[in-house]
């Protein structure tokens, strides 16, 4: 789990600075989220259980394999096969569209009872999203459908500028789970051992047919909400700083090397493991062949005749402009 | 899930020969459910009640209550449930009461639904089914009428089928549950039980992109869909005893359209009249005159006209049938469309 | 090998920046992503960290300048032959990561709301474009149908005077003289099926060629058809009007083809004024005969005979003139409209082949035709393909009057009432029952001895009837 974590945040701060170069678009950094992510995707069985992340999520989500960095560097790139984790792999790709995922995470779910397979779906989804309707409709039918779902809630204080107190006047984001008529639990998101713990035992729940799970794990946004954002305009003076002293990666290490399973060679190796990750998937995404004329695959199984049309008329244009 | 054998609770099973477009949804759904345990029927009322126009009666007695599901009212759980059973292996036929409803679940519906195949560069299909009544005419209450018809089929990866016959309902309703792309089946709220005609029995498909003529005539063409075809087809009767031979094209489909009929039409006529029961601005009328210049515009003899509903929301029951095209303002345009000399 | 560092749009739709301090000076090293310059945008401050590692060769722009996006930033010499020793490369990028890795959110810190306010306070270009002056000029107004066909014969729009609404050049204002090229079609197929439409000054819309399929009456105003009781589509405005209604149905249809034979054909009339009462008293003979065939006989069954016989001695009369094609179509058999008033409106069911019919068949038809017109029972195939025309307009109580030609027939008979009229007699003026007979003709085609001896043989055969039942 530190191995990923470490990987994580390096990963993060290579698109932050490719994305300051000019190499890609937007992106949401991971730090501070990145014991949330990784305690409890190491819950999972990734040959049944799925998960589907908000944006932030798939820069950690190596317990499902390494493709999900590369397809997720592909995705920062603008490349489409960024959206494609190829079967099996049970990973949505990131989302836009804030808690609409929950909403697939619950059908899915429902697809796995109704087809009788004894797996999970983890869907992540922020503080901010949990004021979306979408979070609601999803929260009561999972409770109606007793599906297995695990509601994932990654409270990290902020929705870009909009803090947790604006989000909700309720006592947490646990408590919804009440109106649901599921259980909640709150963890703390910075603590991996503790996710992993809670998560568990949702997914215990969830395999077992007793139903939902809505898990709010408490973190804190280390860095801006993504390369476009500035938080300085917004984050009280000061509340930074007390955050950082519970940075996971510094935490947990401490943790680890006070039980003699962590020292400076492993996190030495687990540095270059991580930068060799996100290099590795770079070089994977930017040597993807990629014809303009793709624009018109993957719409519909078959295109119609006026996509057809259309392609033709661009290979045309563009054979022209060249 | 092992389906029971077909039992026939609906009298619509019967050889009728005039049966009702909504009998001819109720049975089609009845012969996809027992052909593929994947599909599966769920919304609000669709269950207990059979569906607020029935048409989805007796299917929890034969399919049980695991695949014909009551949902809670929320369209967008309705529709973003849709999209994770999809991506789980499932054939969801889901079904928004009134299609105006479908505003509190356009976000799943465009958002989602319409995209994921495409954001996920082909990892999932979705082979959804979203049956949902619309249009005007029976006095129901604000928001049950609206044609959005215009807003579906501005959204890249839908599918957007109009039957007008219950034939097509059977034809096109069975290949769009077979479709593996999702689908908005439109169904006509006047035509549930306004339509009435012959349904051929057994396994029935109308391929998608096939326009119809639902008549014949060299003079004009009324370019039309869903129960809009019927009051066309009264206007081109009433022009008929007038001398006036108009042929009515029934799109069937709007997403995928039938470019090469409607450039066909207007190649042969050189007049034509599209009817919509929605806002016109932006409409779908107004596509099919985009691509009538586009692929037909030498062989205009006049401009092409819309005959629609208004740039105002669907109105209250006093004024919708001044709102809703009926066959003396087709009329009307098809005799002052053809006085224009080229 | 150099590297160009350009400053990027890093903030979703930023144009510009503003060098706030350089972290690295020309000559340093530096390792890929170790931050070379922080700026100042729109949005925030940000650190611009080094795409590749290497030695800066240069650097643009001083402490407080503007860079577009897209500008030159630095030039960084990716040649690593002069590269520090690689073992303190790697334990510095190790220490960078770990460093970034807890002063990540430090990097977005402004330098302080002084170049905020500077930044706020720069003073940007207001122009406002001026708008382009645009020459107000107008391309002829014309139908793409009409387009095509102008293009087709190279015939320039702008030479032509429209007749049509708003001056719009209509398909019947090309000149006919030039007629289409039969050269294969740049536009295309769906140009080509253009070339159905039909050279002028024939009927140029759909609604003329229905002229044949639904004919217009002859003489006498017609009813209105049917009124649908629709509103009108504008309200009557100033002018002197109780009620605006549109033009439209069988109206239309008349008026349409009314307007071509006043406009078009020059007309030529001939009359005769008959003693009908052999007429009267062979028809009051053969309704007595008992003869299913002679039950309900009108004078219009000898009218129709007469036309036939008369049509079928002079078959030049028997034609339709093209004028535009430069071609007479004489027709095979004798196709004679009889103009009834039916529900519907006034209609002209034809009574093909009268040339064939014997008197007693003739009679048979025209009374089942009229029958079947009065009740509405006719639809549009018993409205094609008329010759002639005849107009009964003394069924109505008209004495005389001027019929117009149905385009493109070339004749239309007229039968004035049966009334009690002076009559000159072996010399002497007798109160007889006599008739007023016309023939409207198309003078282009027919002249005036072949017009009165049209309307001569039918006067004839109807003052000795007998003739139409011996036939010849």
């Amino acid at each position: 789990m530190m191995c990923e974590m470490i990987k994580g945040r390096i990963a993060s701060d290579r698109l932050w600075s490719l994305q300051r170069q000019g190499q890609i678009g937007t992106i949401a950094p991971i730090d501070g989220q990145e014991a949330t992510t990784v305690g409890s995707t190491w819950a999972l069985d990734p040959a049944v259980d799925w998960v589907i992340p908000q944006y932030r999520e798939s820069l950690a989500l190596g317990r499902f394999g390494p493709d999900v960095l590369d397809r997720f560097a592909a995705w920062a790139l603008g490349h489409p096969e960024g959206g494609h984790l190829p079967d099996p792999i049970r990973v949505f790709p990131p989302q836009i569209s804030l808690a609409t995922q929950i909403l697939h995470a619950v059908g899915l779910a429902w697809s796995l009872k109704l087809r009788g397979i004894a797996g999970a779906v983890l869907v992540f989804f922020g503080d901010g999203s949990s004021s979306e309707g979408d979070f609601y409709e999803a929260g009561n039918l999972a409770g109606v459908l007793e599906v297995p779902v695990i509601f994932l809630c990654s409270n990290n204080g902020w929705a870009i500028s909009t803090p947790t107190s604006r989000q909700t006047a309720a006592a947490s984001f646990a408590a919804k789970a009440e109106a649901f008529g599921i259980p909640g639990v709150t963890v703390d998101g910075m603590d991996p051992i503790a996710v992993h713990e809670v998560v568990s035992a949702a997914r215990d729940r969830a395999v077992t047919g007793k139903g939902a799970t809505l898990i709010e794990a408490v973190n804190y946004r280390l860095n801006a909400h993504t390369t476009a954002d500035d938080p300085t305009r917004y984050v009280p003076a000061g509340e930074l700083e007390a955050a950082k002293e519970r940075d996971p990666l510094v935490t947990f290490r401490r943790q680890l090397e006070a039980r003699g399973l962590w020292d400076r060679d492993r996190q030495a190796d687990a540095e270059r493991a991580g930068a060799a990750a996100i290099d590795n998937a770079w070089n994977w995404a930017t040597a993807l062949p990629l014809e303009q004329t793709a624009l018109f695959d993957h719409v519909f199984a078959a295109p119609t005749q006026r996509q057809r049309r259309q392609r033709t008329d661009l290979a045309a244009y563009l054979g022209v402009e060249r | 899930m092992s389906p029971e054998p077909a039992r026939s609770t609906n009298p619509a099973s019967t050889a009728d020969p005039t049966m009702t477009m909504v009998s001819a949804i109720n049975d089609t759904l009845r012969a996809e459910m027992a052909r593929d345990e994947r599909v599966m029927v769920f919304g609000e009322d669709v269950a207990l009640s059979g569906g607020v126009f029935r048409a989805t009666e007796g299917l929890l007695e034969q399919f049980g209550e695991d695949r014909v599901v009551d949902m809670p009212l929320a369209e967008a759980a309705i529709l973003g449930a849709a999209a994770g059973l999809a991506a789980g292996g499932m054939v969801p036929v889901p079904e928004i009461q009134f299609l105006g409803f479908s505003y509190q679940a356009m976000h799943q519906l465009a958002g989602q639904i319409a995209r994921f195949r495409y954001r996920t560069w082909g990892r999932f299909e979705m082979p959804i089914t979203i049956r949902t009544p619309f249009g005007g005419g029976v006095r129901t209450p604000e928001l049950h009428s609206d044609s959005l018809e215009g807003q579906l089929t501005n959204i890249a990866g839908l599918k957007v089928v109009t039957p007008a016959t219950a034939a097509d309902a059977k034809g096109l309703l069975t290949e769009a549950i077979r479709d593996p792309d999702p689908v908005v089946f439109l169904e006509p709220l006047r035509g549930y039980r306004g339509v009435k005609g012959p349904v051929p029995r057994g396994e029935y498909r109308v391929p998608f992109g096939k326009a119809r003529w639902a008549t014949a005539g060299n003079d004009v063409t009324i370019i039309a869909w869903s129960y809009q075809v019927e009051v066309a087809l009264r206007a081109a009767r009433s022009l008929a005893e007038q001398g006036v031979e108009a042929g009515v094209l029934d799109l069937r489909t709007l997403v995928p359209l039938d470019v090469e009929q409607i450039v066909e039409a207007v190649e042969r006529t050189g007049r034509v009249v599209v009817v919509e029961e929605a806002v016109p601005t932006g409409g779908f009328a107004a596509e099919i005159i985009a691509t009538i210049n586009e692929h037909a515009f030498w062989s205009l003899e006049a401009p092409p006209v819309r005959v629609s509903g208004y740039d105002t929301p669907y109105p209250v029951g006093q004024l919708e049938d001044t709102y809703v095209p009926d066959a003396r303002r087709i009329e009307h345009a098809v005799l002052a469309l053809l006085e224009v000399q080229p | 090998m150099t590297h160009e560092f350009r400053l990027a749009d890093i903030g979703e739709g930023l144009e510009e920046a503003e060098i706030i301090e350089w972290r690295v000076a020309i000559g340093d090293w530096v390792a890929r992503d170790q931050p070379i310059v922080e700026v100042l945008t729109d949005k925030s401050n940000a650190e611009l960290p080094a795409p590749v590692e290497g030695r800066i060769v240069s650097l643009s722009g001083a402490v407080g300048d503007i860079v577009e996006v897209g500008e030159l930033i630095a030039v960084i010499d990716g040649d690593t032959a002069d590269a520090p020793a690689p073992t303190e490369s790697n334990d510095g990028q190790t220490a960078e990561v770990i460093e970034t890795a807890a002063s990540a959110p430090d990097r977005p810190r402004p330098a302080g709301g002084i170049q905020t306010f500077q930044h706020a306070a720069r003073p940007r270009p207001v122009a406002v474009a001026p708008e382009p002056v645009i020459e107000r000029t107008r391309r002829p107004k014309a139908s793409p149908t009409t387009r095509l066909e102008a293009a087709r014969r190279g015939i320039d729009l702008a030479t032509i005077d429209g007749t049509g609404p708003g001056g719009r050049i209509l398909l019947t204002d090309l000149d006919p003289r030039t007629p289409a090229t039969a050269s294969p079609d740049p536009e295309g197929p769906a140009a080509q099926d253009v070339g159905r439409s039909p050279s002028p000054p024939q009927p140029p819309s759909v609604v003329a060629q229905r002229a044949t399929t639904a004919p217009p009456p002859v003489t006498e105003p017609s009813p209105a058809p049917a009124a649908t009781s629709s509103d009108p589509p504008t309200a009557p405005d100033a002018t002197f009007a109780a009620r605006i209604e549109p033009l439209r149905g069988i109206r239309r249809v008349i008026a349409q083809n009314m307007t071509q034979s006043w406009t078009e054909i020059p007309h030529i009339h001939a009359f005769a004024h008959i003693d009908a009462e052999p007429l009267l008293d062979l028809r009051r003979q053969l309704r007595a005969s008992g003869r299913a065939e002679f039950d309900g006989l009108t004078p219009l069954a000898f009218f129709a005979a007469a036309v036939a016989r008369s049509v079928r001695a002079h078959p030049q009369a028997n034609a339709s003139l093209h004028f535009a094609k430069g071609e007479i179509a004489h027709h095979e058999h004798i196709n004679i409209g009889l103009a009834v008033a039916a529900p519907q409106g006034l209609v002209v069911p034809v009574l093909r082949q009268a040339e064939t019919l014997g008197f007693a068949g003739m009679a048979a038809q025209v009374r089942a035709l009229v029958d079947h017109a009065r009740r509405g029972a006719v639809d549009a195939s018993d409205f094609r393909d008329g010759t002639v025309t005849i107009t009964n307009f003394g069924s109505l109580g008209g004495e005389q009057a001027l019929p117009l030609i149905r385009p493109p027939e070339s004749i239309i008979f007229g039968f004035g009432s049966i009334d009690t009229r002076p009559f000159v007699v072996d010399e002497a003026v007798v109160a007889r029952k006599t008739m007023h007979l016309v023939l409207g003709a198309d003078h282009r085609l027919l002249d005036g001895d072949i017009t009165t001896a049209l309307l001569n043989h039918v006067a004839a055969d109807l003052a000795n009837p007998i003739n139409l039942i011996l036939g010849d």
